[in-house]
C-alpha cells in the first residue's frame, strides 16, 4: 500500500526592529546575558507591555506578500504555560483574532510549481534563552520580548523536498520584503513541523506527530526524510501513530518521543488586558501595501520576459535579492544583458562562493562589469584578458575600460598582422600542419595556440583560427 | 444589586490575590458561600495542576466551591439575551495603542541580578530542565 504525506509548518521569524515588542530594550544577537532587559520582558508584576508599531506594520507587509486578507480587527491574549524560559508564565500572543489569514505561497518542485495555503500569521513575543549546565541551567533574557512572527501553513506540503523549498521560498519573500534579516545562524527562522500519513485513498489526516525547534532548512529537510518513513513503516506494521511531540536528533539522524505531559498544551488562552486590539482602516493597509516591493518570482519572470535569459538562470540570479539588484545595475548599462547574467552565473558566484563573501563586500561594481561586458562585446579583448581582469575587478575594483587602455591589452583584430602571425606559426610548426592534413584536427588547435602566444594573448581567437583553416585549406 | 468588590482583589493579570479570610468574607457577603450544584464546569484540581499550585484535597473542596459560585454568579450574564453582541475584553473605547521603535536603555545587569536567587556568568540558575 501507497502512503501520502502532508506536512504542515509554523515559521517563526524575527522581525526587523530595533526595540522589542513590547518594551524599549535593544534587540540584537551576541550581547552578554542579560544585558538588553528591563521589568518588561523580564516578567515582573505590575509592568505594563506597549506595543511596538513597526513591529504591526512588518507582519502585515508580510501578509500583503503573500496575498493574505489583513483583518481589519486583531487583538493580543495570554498563552499560558510553564516553562523557565518564561517568568510571567504565559506568552502574549495572538489566538483567534491574528493580524493576517489566508494567503498563499509558490514553490518549485520536480513536478512543476505548486501553492501552499498559508492559514495565518499571527505577532507574538520571543521567550528567554536557556543554556544548561551540569547541575543547573541558566536563563538569559536577551531575546525574550523579540518581535516574533509565526507563519502557519496549511497541510499542503507531501515531502521534506516540498517543505525545503517551501523555506527556500518563504525566506526570499521575507527577504524581498526587507522584513527580516533573516539569519538563520542567529536563528532569525525557526520552525515547528507537524507530519502525518495516512494510506493512499483515505480522505482524513493521519495522527500527526510534532517536531519542535529546527533552526535550520537543511535539519527540516533530514527531520522529514526521517519522521515520514518512520510513520508508514509503523502503520505497515500494524501499530498506530501516537500524537506526541518528537525531538530531531541531527548528530544520529533519527527523531525521538519526548514524553511530555499531555496537558502540557492546554495554552488556556485569554484576551490580554493590558493590551488594546489593533483596528487597520483600509487606507492604512493600502497606503502600505503600495510600498511593496517586487517579490523573487514577479522579479524573475521579467528576468526571462526582459532580458531574455533562461528561467533557470534567473532564478539562480534572484535567490539573492542583492545579487539580483547587482546583475540588473549592471545589465541596466550593458549592450547585452545575457553576457552580463553569464558572468554573475560563472565568475561572480564561483568568486563569492570561493572567498565566502557577499556581494555587497566586493569592490567590483555593476558599472565595471557593464564595462567589461561592452568590451567583450566590442570584441576589443578576447574572453581570456577579460576573465583576468574580472578577477582582477573582483579583488581591487576599478575601470576596465581604463585598465585596457592603459596596458594595451586591446585584442588585435586587424586581420593583416594576424595573418603574418599564422604564417609564422605554419613555418614552425611543420609537423603539427602534416598532422591536421592527415585529420587530425585537433592539431589546428596547437597551432591557434602558438599564435595566441606570439599575439601575446591579444589575438582575437576567433579570426586566428578562420584565418588559419583558410591557410590549411588553400593548402598554405 | 452589585456586590461591592474588596479592596485587595486585583483583577489586572487575571489573578486574584486576595488573601484567603478576604474572600470568604467575601463569598459570604454575596451569598456565594452556599453549597452550589456546580455548573461551572471548572475542574480546580486540574486547574491547580497547570498553574502548578499545590493544593491539600481540603483546600481543592473549598476552592472548588467557591470558584464554581463565582463562575455561576458570572454566568447571570447569560439571562440576557446576548444575540449579534461581541465578546468584549476592555472597556475602554481605545485601539491602537503603539509607542515608536525606538531603544531605551535598559537595566543595569547588577541591578537585574539582584533579584536572582542563584546567578552565574549573567545568568539566572534555575533547577536543571530535563526534557
Amino acid at each position: 500500500m501507497n502512503y501520502l504525506t502532508s506536512i504542515g509548518l509554523e515559521v517563526h521569524v524575527q522581525l526587523r526592529t530595533r526595540s522589542k515588542m513590547f518594551c524599549g530594550c535593544a534587540v540584537g544577537f551576541g550581547a552578554e546575558p542579560n544585558t538588553q532587559t528591563c521589568p518588561v520582558c523580564l516578567g515582573y508584576p505590575g509592568a505594563m507591555p506597549t506595543m511596538n508599531g513597526e513591529a504591526v506594520r512588518l507582519t502585515v507587509r508580510t501578509g500583503l506578500t503573500i496575498g493574505a486578507q489583513i483583518n481589519a480587527r486583531s487583538k493580543f491574549d495570554r498563552k499560558s504555560y510553564f516553562y523557565p524560559d518564561m517568568p510571567k508564565n504565559y506568552q502574549i500572543s495572538q489566538y483567534d483574532q491574528p493580524l493576517c489569514e489566508h494567503g498563499s505561497v509558490q514553490i518549485d518542485t520536480p513536478a512543476g510549481g505548486k501553492v501552499v495555503r498559508i492559514r495565518r500569521i499571527h505577532l507574538e513575543e520571543d521567550v528567554a534563552k536557556n543554556m544548561h549546565f551540569a547541575n543547573a541551567s541558566g536563563v538569559d533574557f536577551n531575546r525574550a520580548g523579540t518581535p516574533l512572527m509565526e507563519i502557519v501553513t496549511q497541510p499542503d506540503i507531501t515531502s521534506a523536498e516540498e517543505a525545503f523549498a517551501f523555506l527556500v521560498a518563504l525566506k526570499q519573500i521575507l527577504q524581498y520584503a526587507e522584513v527580516s534579516d533573516c539569519n538563520l545562524e542567529e536563528g532569525n527562522i525557526r520552525c515547528d513541523v507537524n507530519c502525518s500519513v495516512r494510506p493512499e485513498g483515505q480522505e482524513q489526516l493521519g495522527t500527526k506527530t510534532e517536531l519542535k525547534n529546527l533552526n535550520t532548512f537543511k535539519g527540516v529537510l533530514n527531520a522529514l526524510k526521517y519522521e515520514a518513513p518512520r510513520q508508514v513503516e509503523v502503520l505497515r506494521r500494524g501499530g498506530t501513530i501516537v500524537q506526541e511531540t518528537r525531538r530531531w536528533d541531527g548528530d544520529a539522524g533519527i527523531t525521538t518521543s519526548m514524553r511530555t505531559k499531555e496537558d502540557a498544551h492546554d495554552y488556556r488562552y485569554f484576551p490580554e488586558p493590558d493590551l488594546m486590539p489593533v483596528v487597520l482602516a483600509p487606507a492604512q493597509v493600502e497606503a502600505w501595501r503600495a510600498t511593496l516591493p517586487e517579490m523573487p518570482r514577479a522579479r524573475r519572470e521579467r528576468f526571462v520576459s526582459e532580458y531574455g535569459l533562461p528561467d533557470y538562470d534567473a532564478g539562480v540570479l534572484v535567490a539573492d535579492k542583492v545579487v539580483a539588484d547587482f546583475f540588473e545595475a549592471a545589465a541596466r548599462q550593458a549592450p547585452n544583458a545575457k553576457a552580463v547574467s553569464n558572468w554573475m552565473m560563472t565568475e561572480m558566484l564561483r568568486l563569492l562562493g570561493e572567498t565566502e563573501r557577499d556581494i555587497r563586500s566586493v569592490p567590483i561594481t555593476p558599472q565595471a562589469l557593464a564595462g567589461l561586458v561592452r568590451l567583450t562585446e566590442a570584441r576589443t579583448i578576447n574572453s581570456n584578458t577579460a576573465k583576468e581582469i574580472f578577477a582582477e575587478l573582483f579583488e581591487k575594483g576599478g575601470d576596465p575600460e581604463a585598465m585596457v587602455k592603459q596596458r594595451g591589452l586591446g585584442q588585435v583584430s586587424d586581420t593583416g598582422a594576424i595573418a603574418a602571425l599564422v604564417d609564422e606559426a605554419i613555418a614552425e610548426n611543420a609537423k603539427s600542419v602534416e598532422d591536421y592534413r592527415k585529420g587530425k584536427l585537433a592539431a589546428a588547435k596547437f597551432i591557434v595556440g602558438q599564435v595566441m602566444k606570439r599575439s601575446k594573448g591579444k589575438a582575437d581567437p576567433q579570426l586566428v583560427t578562420k584565418l588559419l583553416e583558410e591557410r590549411l585549406a588553400a593548402g598554405a | 444589586m452589585e456586590p461591592a468588590v474588596p479592596a485587595g482583589i486585583r483583577s489586572r493579570h487575571g489573578v486574584c490575590v486576595l488573601p484567603m479570610s478576604r474572600l470568604q468574607a467575601f463569598t459570604r457577603e454575596t451569598g456565594m458561600d452556599h453549597e452550589s450544584t456546580d455548573t461551572s464546569g471548572i475542574d480546580v484540581r486540574y486547574v491547580a495542576n497547570l498553574a502548578r499550585l499545590h493544593l491539600t484535597d481540603a483546600e481543592i473542596d473549598t476552592f472548588q466551591g467557591q470558584l464554581s459560585q463565582i463562575v455561576d454568579y458570572v454566568q447571570t450574564i447569560n439571562q440576557l439575551d446576548l444575540t449579534g453582541i461581541a465578546p468584549t475584553s476592555h472597556a475602554h473605547p481605545l485601539e491602537n495603542v503603539f509607542r515608536a521603535d525606538e531603544v531605551k536603555p535598559s537595566l543595569d545587569r547588577a541591578e537585574v541580578m539582584r533579584n536572582a536567587p542563584q546567578s552565574r556568568d549573567g545568568q539566572f540558575i534555575v533547577p536543571k530542565i530535563v526534557e
